[in-house]
């Protein structure tokens, strides 16, 4: 990474093209408050009044469950990227083209807009909403230790939903027609990933099919770490595993788009 | 030689889609594809410097030789080498020293102002600051791009947009420019503005020019050098005299005579393919290679008045509609 420069500025740009469209920011931030709303009422109603389930991982109190949604949800904003859209469209078009006769490399032109595109979900979805939630709902303050392994968690979580969805959408440049296998991945990925419910209330055999997938790596693994299911050894071997994953997924990633690139067929001349 | 190719060849998948609700079923089950050669087996060099014209009608597969040239696509068959380098295998490599500019898309940012995508350039090229700002003052003077340089692109006209792409694309002084339609829907003011630039850029910087376009005027005011292509394979490689001296040696001479002469039609000079009187109005076409106008003026001055007249030689668009012809016969 010798031209570390030009990534950068490039991840700039793709922040400020968020600002183009306000009324889009609008919709989609009342859309994240609507969905933490719908999620935590669901949730309350399901668990009761007295709010206790125990689970694989023990007791899971409401006050967790409610502290699990806020930070999946705005997180979501993170860890969910338009990386298959992005290439799928390009491809379709012939857009590709244009990004592939820059001297920069396609894989790192991706990761850089999508960093641009989280710092402004960072700061004006993120954390708008995750103050909201914590004010409305209150919220279970972390140890500084598991706070910090959060982060870490996190990034890592960031990195390997990227490299997924990278991998997938290289499928389109074999595939023309990607749509439903990106579905098929797209419900895995929601099941899987702890966005929606943590894998503490799976029953055992789903517990374990899921530890052979990378999705709990993007959600459920950091969202567990901030909660303190885990000691901190745990917590580090849960990191080393997202680590393993993401050089699992460098490399698959990395392969693919060796075979597609000399079999890509530009688009409409 | 900046450019040399040898025995390229393209070849693409195409899907047989069969006609009708049954065919569409059989499909699902059985697909037909049939190879399309895009280039076939094509060579050529180009030098440094060079001004060269790439003609051909559509689907001739100049769009396939440029976007191997640009190392985005991976020919089938054969060489091609950019400045040494194969460019599809060292693609980004490649990339720092072209300029690419495809008439129908944009490389330019969307949703942000021009002035984002031309800074991002010095970041992606590496460009020295002083020389970044010297460019972009010599563009601004000849395409006039500073005037609209704080406008979001998506709200730019086709003429602007493209102005702006070719200043995009040549901020880091490339070796070689790729422009594939630069001019395809730009009204007749922007097209000579385009023209003149792309004269400038290769006067003043020496810059090795590939030009695929339909428009004839783009090769005749721009290029030296013809390349004719059709179906993959390359009918013709020239300077562009050549090709009006092989191809187009009909010209025209329009006389206004003085009165209408009888017997005129029975000018029998060898080399003449067909006259026409239209009253005093005396249009001939021949072949200036056997014949020469001043022949035909004088057999027309022994016999009649010659009020005014006019000779025009062969546009490359004459020559170019002849060939085409030619190809699909």
């Amino acid at each position: 990474m010798k031209r570390v420069r030009i990534y950068i500025e490039y991840a700039k740009n793709a922040f400020k093209e968020r600002f183009a469209f306000r009324t889009n920011y609008l919709f989609r931030i009342g859309g994240r408050l609507l969905f933490l709303f719908a999620q935590v009422y669901i949730w309350r109603a399901l668990m009761g009044a007295n709010g206790q389930v125990s689970t694989s991982v023990g007791t899971v109190t409401l006050q967790d469950m409610v502290t699990y949604i806020i930070v999946s949800t705005t997180v979501a904003t993170l860890i969910g990227n338009n990386v298959i859209d992005v290439i799928d469209a390009r491809v379709r078009s012939g857009e590709i083209a244009m990004y592939l006769i820059r001297p920069m490399n396609f894989r790192n032109m991706l990761f850089s807009s999508t960093m641009g595109a989280n710092l402004f979900n960072f700061l004006f979805i993120l954390l708008p909403v995750l103050i909201f939630g914590v004010i409305a709902f209150g919220f279970m303050t972390p140890s500084p230790a598991n706070a910090a392994l959060f982060i870490l968690a996190l990034i890592n979580g960031i990195v390997i939903s990227f490299f997924i969805n990278y991998a997938i959408g290289l499928l389109g440049f074999l595939y023309m027609s990607i749509w439903h296998f990106r579905r098929f991945i797209g419900d895995l990925m929601s099941l899987f990933s702890g966005s929606l419910i943590p894998l503490w209330f799976f029953p055992g055999w789903l517990a374990k099919v899921s530890e052979f997938l990378p999705f709990p790596m993007t959600f459920y693994i950091p969202i567990q770490i901030l909660l303190g299911k885990s000691d901190v050894l745990d917590c580090m071997l849960l990191i080393g595993r997202q680590l393993l994953w993401i050089v699992v997924l460098y490399g698959v990633a990395k392969l693919l788009w060796q075979g597609s690139v000399k079999r890509l067929v530009i688009q409409g001349g | 030689m900046v450019i040399r190719v040898e025995n390229l060849t393209k070849e693409f998948k195409q899907r047989k889609a069969r006609a009708g609700l049954m065919g569409a079923i059989k499909d699902l089950f059985h697909r037909e594809y049939r190879i399309i050669k895009a280039v076939d087996h094509i060579s050529f060099s180009i030098n440094k410097g060079e001004v060269v014209g790439y003609i051909g009608p559509n689907g001739a597969g100049k769009s396939t030789t440029m976007k191997i040239l640009c190392g985005i696509l991976v020919p089938t068959n054969g060489l091609a080498e950019v400045n040494g380098i194969i460019p599809y295998e060292r693609r980004e490599q490649n990339a720092r020293k072209i300029g690419v500019v495809f008439g129908q898309r944009t490389q330019l940012w969307w949703d942000l102002p021009l002035s984002e995508t031309l800074d991002l350039m010095k970041y992606m090229y590496d460009i020295p600051n002083q020389r970044y700002q010297e460019n972009l003052r010599s563009f601004s003077e000849i395409l006039g791009i500073d005037k609209f340089i704080h406008t979001p692109v998506r709200q730019l006209s086709l003429g602007q947009r493209m102005r702006a792409d070719l200043a995009c694309a040549l901020l880091h002084d490339p070796d070689i420019l790729y422009l594939d339609e630069p001019t395809i829907g730009l009204d007749v003011v922007v097209k000579e503005n385009v023209r003149e630039f792309l004269r400038e850029v290769n006067k003043s910087r020496h810059t090795t020019i590939l030009l695929a376009t339909h428009d004839m005027f783009d090769i005749e005011k721009v290029c030296s050098r013809a390349l004719v292509i059709h179906q993959g394979k390359i009918m013709y490689d020239g300077s562009l005299d050549k090709l009006k001296n092989d191809y187009g040696s009909e010209s025209t001479l329009k006389a206004e005579l003085a009165d209408t002469v009888a017997g005129i039609d029975g000018l029998s000079i060898p080399g003449i393919h067909e006259m026409n009187l239209n009253g005093t109005n005396l249009i001939v076409k021949y072949d200036k290679n056997a014949v020469n106008s001043a022949a035909i003026l004088r057999w027309l001055a022994d016999r009649t008045i010659i009020r005014d007249f006019r000779v025009t030689e062969a546009s490359v668009e004459d020559i170019i509609r002849k060939m085409y012809k030619g190809f699909s016969q």
